[in-house]
């Protein structure tokens, strides 16, 4: 399985606060261009899965292999190099709601710059550029210089993808990033993510919260159940039997237009 | 007997448990204290305090105690009101009062058994007896049923806050009276026996006396307490006016003697009345006039000049025409000379045909040299001579000398209220003497500066510390740990040793001064600007942090790109604060050395100059304001 862009063997996070198993012996891989979908219960290990993945938080045990190199046992410093290419989309945006949209935006380059310009926040003017366009394609370009806690969530989560594209990412790890969006606000945040893993050829790691998203958008889903694959496949693989089983007994799909 | 509800963390139960007993404790000390105050030390003849025999104190321990279950078991005590915690019933209903009682005795029964079944997590024997249960409440369930007042809070609340007055008015001596008191203008008398002075004779006393005010009245009174049978009492009484700043003449009548009179030639018989004049002020009289009046005649008699403590003797033919027959002496009734004191310049005598009597007068009073220099207070040797112009011998009696000075306090308001800008722009020659050119203006801008240097530096140093001083930053390892608390105690440390305090090491240190206060300034600021952005730091919204670690970012990066742009704008409000408090602070560190305009309000209000302190009081109280003001105003501003 040489040929996986992203490799994931027997991953198992412990947080050693509470003893909580949050992921137990996960194994799969993702090829380069995928949009997999993670799916699963509030408390699953979603967003576990996918700190770990970037490493925010430490893996307990296991291996994560990304393009051939082995992430788990890297130096802090190496790390750093690793995750400038990977971007990170976040339920919360996690902008600073001080600061304008466009040095929101200008902080994905951090990881390109020599520590002593980031200090002194002496962005490029090439970046500067780059921070304008990136805007304009998420349609935040007359927005660039406006606080990021006057915008409205929807623009708020497109200034997390503006500042992801900064990075010219390959992968782009997204933690549930329309749950807290309205229906149609969320399709079009999705169809941002879908854009970039079709035309940049960025590989997509989400986890959502409505399987019709996950349908809709994945080229493949897997599902979590306390911390472990209970399910991976293609979409359409997913029936009512397997729906009950990840989302237990008493759960009804309902449906994002 | 299963006890399912979610057990209640020991330690809340505990810490409610102490807040409640820490409530009676401080009432035991209370009722300890009031018994010493009003029963032993009236009641019992013995000084010394009320101390507890060895067996008293667990008597008010197991009291303390059993009050704050009481509390606890009848009612929602203050303890559990913090901790949000209520007495149910098992079935989740008000616990009846016959099981809040039973609560409260089996507690009591079972203190000591009480930690084995805490520790060991067997229900607990007050709770599965009584039926009832501690847990916590929901926050919604707080509003009182009842009138507020009659709830265990309401009543608690009132007692212990009428309790803390009357406790603290007698621990901090409060005393009203003496606010009024000290507003009364305060006399002094000072007494000199005379044993006996015989018909026509004169004697002469020294006064030791107070010079209390720039100008100031002494009276002197012959026999105040009437010992001796005279003929004429009611001119016992002289004074004197002493005035530091004008040296004037004082006419007084020294003695008013009839020569050749003789009581048995009866009515109408001519004689000569001598009347002396003295001048005791110290500069010079004259020309002036002096009037002998008795019944509807008038005799008058010029007298051309009369130097200073220098007498003139003028003698006036007079009739004898009713008896007892009263002759008024009048120095200067023209009123033409600028005297010390115009109102003692009449004197009288009393001529009885039928009966002989003493008659007690004060002749003169002079004073030793006064000292412009010294100033008030100073020390003054009154002179007084008392003479008998009566017929008969008198017996032992007392001079009286006595002078009122109005109240400091008063003085001290009316200066402050009548503020003296002499120095605001032009160095006090007090310290120019000293080789320092201080004027209000001069110094307050030195403090101004004061107060911003400390404040442009200590934000400098707390602002990179304090990131050392916050959990989220530091919590890594145990190294940041380590630092962190290190940081933290400093900071905790040093803000709770006072400016002033720090003022005092510093003008040990370094010697008096503004250096010293600029240092005090800085430490201080340094601590609690420390603190106030650490807990600032704490408070940010974790998120950003993590967008720019997962970036690609270092942890310095993450300092720079998500920390601070969070904390900037507190970080300014904060120091706009402190620049506040350190302008209040420069205006007094100087009481211990710090510099700064202190310098000449401690000066001027050691000296009692009380109408410079209102200057400088004046000055400081509009800088303190428009600074309040404009970082107020900058403040709103940046949030
Ligand atoms: N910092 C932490 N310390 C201790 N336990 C944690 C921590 N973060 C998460 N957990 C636990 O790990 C488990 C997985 O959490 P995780 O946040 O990955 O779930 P999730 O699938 O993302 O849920 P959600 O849909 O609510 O975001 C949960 O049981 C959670 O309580
Ligand atoms: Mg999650």
């Amino acid at each position: 399985m040489t040929d996986a862009y992203l490799r994931i063997e027997d991953l198992t996070k412990v947080y050693e606060r509470g003893q909580v198993v949050a992921l137990r012996d996960l194994s799969f891989t993702v090829a380069k261009g995928e949009f997999l979908v993670v799916i699963g219960l509030s408390g699953s290990g979603k967003s576990t899965l996918l700190r770990c993945i970037n490493r925010l938080i430490e893996p307990t045990r296991g291996k994560i292999v990304l393009d051939g190199v082995e992430i788990t046992g890297l130096s802090p410093s190496r790390m750093r190099r690793v995750r400038r290419r990977i971007g990170m989309i976040f339920q919360q945006f996690n902008l600073i709601r001080r600061s304008t949209v466009i040095a929101n935006t200008l902080t994905g380059r951090l990881g390109y710059m020599p520590t002593w310009k980031a200090m002194i926040g002496l962005f490029s003017q090439d970046d500067r550029e780059r921070a304008l366009e990136n805007l304009a394609r998420v349609g935040l370009r007359e927005k660039a210089y406006v606080r990021a806690d006057e915008l409205s969530g929807g623009q708020q989560q497109r200034v997390g993808i503006a500042r992801a594209l900064m990075q010219d990412p390959e992968l782009l790890l997204a933690d549930e990033p329309v749950s807290a969006l309205d229906p149609a606000t969320s399709h079009s945040i999705m169809q941002y993510l879908e854009w970039m893993n079709r035309e940049r050829g960025v590989t997509v790691l989400a986890s959502l919260h409505f399987l019709s998203l996950a349908r809709r958008y994945g080229t493949r889903i897997i599902a979590l159940k306390d911390g472990q694959l209970v399910f991976d496949g293609p979409p359409k693989l997913i029936d009512n039997a397997k729906f009950k089983e990840i989302y237990g007994e008493d759960a009804e799909e309902v449906e994002v237009r | 007997m299963a006890d399912s509800s979610p057990a209640l963390p020991l330690k809340t139960r505990l810490l409610s448990f102490f807040l409640d007993w820490l409530v009676w404790g401080y009432v035991a000390y209370g009722v300890m204290y009031l018994l010493n105050h009003y029963w032993y030390t009236v009641h019992v003849d013995w000084y010394g305090t009320l101390t507890l025999p060895a067996w008293g104190w667990p008597l008010v321990v197991a009291g303390t105690l059993e009050m704050a279950a009481l509390c606890r078991a009848l009612g929602r005590s203050l303890g559990q009101r913090v901790w949000g915690l209520n007495v149910v019933s098992v079935s989740g209903a008000r616990p009846r009062l016959g099981q809040r009682l039973r609560r409260a005795v089996v507690w009591s029964l079972t203190v000591p058994v009480q930690p084995a079944f805490a520790v060991l997590r067997r229900p607990l024997l007050h709770e599965v007896l009584s039926g009832t249960r501690l847990v916590p409440a929901p926050r919604a369930s707080g509003t009182p049923a009842r009138a507020a007042l009659l709830t265990q809070w309401g009543v608690m609340s009132v007692f212990l806050a009428v309790f803390t007055i009357w406790l603290g008015w007698l621990i901090a001596e409060v005393n009203v009276p003496v606010l009024f008191e000290r507003l009364r203008p305060v006399s002094t008398t000072r007494d000199a026996r005379v044993p006996a002075l015989r018909s026509g004779e004169a004697t002469t006393l020294r006064v030791p006396a107070t010079l209390a005010e720039a100008r100031q009245v002494f009276t002197v009174t012959a026999d105040p307490q009437g010992r001796v049978a005279e003929s004429d009492t009611v001119n016992n009484t002289q004074r004197i006016t002493l005035d530091l700043n004008a040296s004037r003449p004082d006419l007084v009548i020294e003695a008013i003697i009839p020569r050749s009179w003789d009581r048995s030639r009866g009515l109408g018989q001519p004689f000569e009345v001598e009347v002396v004049v003295r001048n005791q002020g110290p500069a010079d009289a004259g020309p002036f006039m002096v009037r002998l009046q008795t019944g509807e005649t008038a005799y008058d008699a010029g007298v051309s000049a009369l130097p200073g403590r220098e007498a003139v003797s003028i003698s006036y033919p007079v009739v004898l025409t009713t008896s007892p027959q009263v002759f008024t002496a009048i120095a200067d009734v023209g009123n033409e000379v600028a005297e010390s004191d115009a109102t003692n310049n009449a004197q009288r005598l009393t001529l009885d045909l039928a009966t002989a009597g003493p008659d007690l007068v004060i002749s003169s009073i002079t004073h030793s040299p006064l000292n412009p220099d010294l100033g008030r207070g100073q020390p003054v040797t009154l002179t007084v001579v008392v003479r008998n112009q009566g017929t008969a011998d008198a017996g032992p009696f007392v001079v009286r000398t006595g002078w009122t000075e109005t109240s400091r306090v008063v003085e001290m308001w009316r200066e402050l209220g009548n503020p003296d800008f002499e120095y605001f722009l032009q160095p006090d020659p007090v310290f120019v003497r000293r080789g320092l050119s201080h004027s209000i203006l001069n110094l307050m801008v030195v403090t101004i500066f004061m107060a911003l240097l400390a404040t442009v530096l200590g934000a400098l140093f707390a602002f990179p510390v304090s990131f050392a001083g916050a959990r989220n930053i530091m919590g890594f390892n145990a190294a940041g740990w380590a630092v962190y608390g290190l940081v933290r105690g400093f900071f905790n440390v040093f803000r709770s040793i006072e400016t002033i305090l720090w003022a005092s090491v510093f003008a040990v240190w370094v010697g008096w001064g503004t250096f010293a206060g600029v240092l005090a300034l800085t430490i201080h600021t340094i601590a609690a600007l420390g603190k106030l952005y650490s807990e600032q730091v704490e408070s940010i919204d974790p998120g950003p942090l993590e967008a720019v670690l997962a970036v690609g970012g270092s942890r310095w990066e993450v300092i720079r790109h998500a920390v601070i742009p969070q904390v900037i704008p507190s970080f300014w409000a904060f120091t706009l604060y402190r620049w506040d408090i350190n302008v209040r602070m420069s205006t007094i560190i100087a009481l211990v050395g710090g510099g700064g305009i202190g310098d000449m309000l401690f000066l001027y209000k050691d000296e009692g100059m009380w109408g410079k302190v209102g200057a400088v009081v004046i000055c400081i109280v509009v800088v303190v304001w428009l600074m309040d003001y404009i970082s107020g105003r900058l403040r709103e501003r940046i949030t």
